[in-house]
């Protein structure tokens, strides 16, 4: 289940959203289905932001109080995995680039919006979190595994210098270990 | 000798179209290049043109005023003989006089065009300026009805399914077996049916409401932009154009202040509409402007004998006295580069004038500002 934050001050456009996304097939969501959550304002939003993860928020970018720029600035603050999409009916070139350089947009997606895009970009935009949270793992994963091997190698150093040698094996042509009684 | 300021005033002289000479007794101290022409054409290719112009200025001097179509002036602040200016002249004739009145006519028709104009451009300098809220009020419902009718085009897939499924019944004399019942629950399952039914309608009167926003700003927008030439005095309800201006600038207002209306009883008023509205674009929209964080405009209207008055008023960051000095001096703006054209205010007090009205302001920093507008309920020609 991938949760989704839309959020727009004008509840036939969250209305239209949510029939719009609904309709993304499993399939190409990797068998998962959307949770759409409506947010009305950005205020609400935010409360929700702060009290729950979501996979990706797409939001409206003239809004009363909290513009969207500002409001997904917010929740990349707070969860920086979570994927960001803004929605514009209008767009200058400086709410673009506050877009992407402070909100960090994955897309900017104009208003009247074409179904298929905007499905497209979600699906993809929930792909390149996927990504994301994928690569952090493995990277947890190996900074956890280098950990490990660190310590058993100082363990064997530790051995080597208490007993030299112990950590070498010697075999004669027979393959039986063969223990030199000097180094003993 | 030419002085620093004969020098300078012949500069100035240079740039008119019509001729003029400056003297001194019988000196020409300055011809300016449209004389010289007209000097040069008279006397044509063998005159003298310097005799040509001294009989016209003798000719001028002997005749009086009324019938010569040239004029002697005295300039200011010099003895009354010494300096003259001598203006337009054609060979003078009876009709003359006739036709002088009516190049006077014909400048002010020119006059009146190019405020007509300024007007028109100031107007459509702010439209621009309300642009990007209005793109933003279109494409919103544009927005979502797109959206709806693509769901739209889905569900009537789904239905057409199902009705496919019901013709498969009617194919087999009507009988309804196990089987097929339970196809068409699967179906319906399939296509969420009971969910479809709910949310059709809801589709549709959203769409419907989307439309009509769109064709309400539409409207307005039409009602604004008129072009003024084309429209004659008419009788207008204040209130229609107060309530079709604040749609125009709705969404440079929406997300700053709360509208709250107080209209009186008013009767039709003499006007021309599509400036009256103008005038009301620039008051709402200095008065969003002024409210830095969020507000409340009042909007009020009201009769006084023979007249009617409307008053907008925001809470906004008010005028120091020293601006409130110069809020309708032309091009006077304390907005950044680009936010205003310093004309708002200036042509809103002309369309008042016009309108043989009044317009006055109060003001206090920090507290707020209200504007009010007076017009007369007639206009007597």
């Amino acid at each position: 289940m991938y949760r989704v934050l839309i959020v727009d001050d004008e509840p036939n456009i969250l209305t239209a959203l949510r029939r719009c996304l609904s309709n993304i097939p499993p399939s190409m969501l990797d068998g998962e289905r959307l949770e759409l959550i409506p947010a009305n304002s950005p205020e609400d939003a935010l409360q929700l932001a702060v009290a729950d993860n979501y996979d990706l928020v797409l939001s409206d970018l003239r809004m009363p109080g909290i513009n969207g720029v500002d409001l997904l600035a917010e929740v990349a603050q707070r969860q920086p995995l979570c994927a960001r999409l803004l929605m514009s009916g209008y767009a200058d070139l400086s709410a673009i680039i506050e877009a992407i350089n402070q909100a960090h947009v994955f897309r900017f997606i104009p208003k009247p919006w074409d179904d298929n895009d905007l499905r497209m970009a979600v699906v993809q935009a929930l792909h390149y979190r996927a990504l994301l949270v994928e690569n952090q793992r493995l990277a947890d994963l190996v900074r956890a595994q280098q950990g490990q091997l660190e310590r058993q190698s100082a363990e064997l150093r530790r051995l080597e210098i208490e007993h030299p040698g112990i950590t070498h094996l010697k075999r004669d042509e027979t393959g039986a270990i063969f223990i030199d009684e000097d180094d003993l | 000798m030419p002085t620093p300021s004969i020098s300078r005033l012949g500069s100035a002289l240079d740039a008119l179209a019509e001729p003029v000479v400056l003297l001194q007794g019988e000196t020409l101290l300055h011809v300016n290049p449209a004389a010289l022409r007209l000097a040069e054409n008279l006397a044509g290719a063998h005159g003298n043109p310097e005799l040509c112009l001294r009989e016209l200025i003798a000719n001028c001097r002997s005749q009086d005023a009324a019938t010569s179509r040239s004029v002697l002036l005295p300039l200011a602040g010099e003895e009354a003989d010494a300096l003259a200016l001598l203006i337009d002249f054609e060979p003078a004739s009876g009709a003359a006089a006739a036709r002088g009145e009516g190049e006077l006519e014909l400048a002010l028709a020119r006059l009146n065009a190019v405020q007509e104009q300024l007007v028109q451009s100031e107007k459509m300098a702010s439209l621009g300026q309300l642009a990007a809220g209005i793109a933003h009020e279109i494409n919103n419902p544009i927005g979502y009805v797109h959206s709806n009718l693509g769901t739209l085009q889905e569900y009537l897939n789904n239905l057409f399914g199902l009705i496919e499924c019901y013709d498969g019944v009617i194919a087999q004399n009507g009988a309804m077996t196990a089987e097929r019942r339970a196809e068409v629950a699967e179906r319906k399952r399939a296509i969420d049916f009971a969910f479809l039914v709910q949310d059709l309608p809801q589709l549709l009167s959203e769409s419907r409401e989307g439309i009509d926003r769109v064709r309400r700003i539409v409207q307005d927008l039409r009602d604004f932009s008129r072009v003024d030439r084309m429209e004659t005095w008419s009788l207008y309800d204040l209130h229609r154009g107060l309530d079709s201006t604040i749609g125009i600038v709705w969404n440079e207002i929406k997300y700053k202040a709360e509208v709250r209306k107080e209209y009186g009883n008013l009767p039709l008023v003499e006007c021309l509409p599509s400036q009256i509205n103008q005038v009301f674009v620039n008051m709402l929209v200095n008065a969003a402007q002024a409210i830095d964080q969020h507000g409340e405009i009042q909007v009020r209207t009201g009769t006084d004998p023979g007249q009617v008055w409307v008053e907008i008023a925001d809470n906004g960051s008010g005028i120091t006295p020293e601006n409130l000095k110069r809020i309708f001096d032309p091009f006077f703006t304390t907005k950044p580069v680009g936010k205003g054209t310093g004309l708002g205010l200036s042509i809103s007090y002309g369309i008042v004038r016009k309108h043989n009205g009044e317009i006055s302001v109060d003001s206090r920093p920090g507290q707020g500002t209200r504007f009010r507008i007076s017009l007369p309920l007639r206009q007597t020609s």
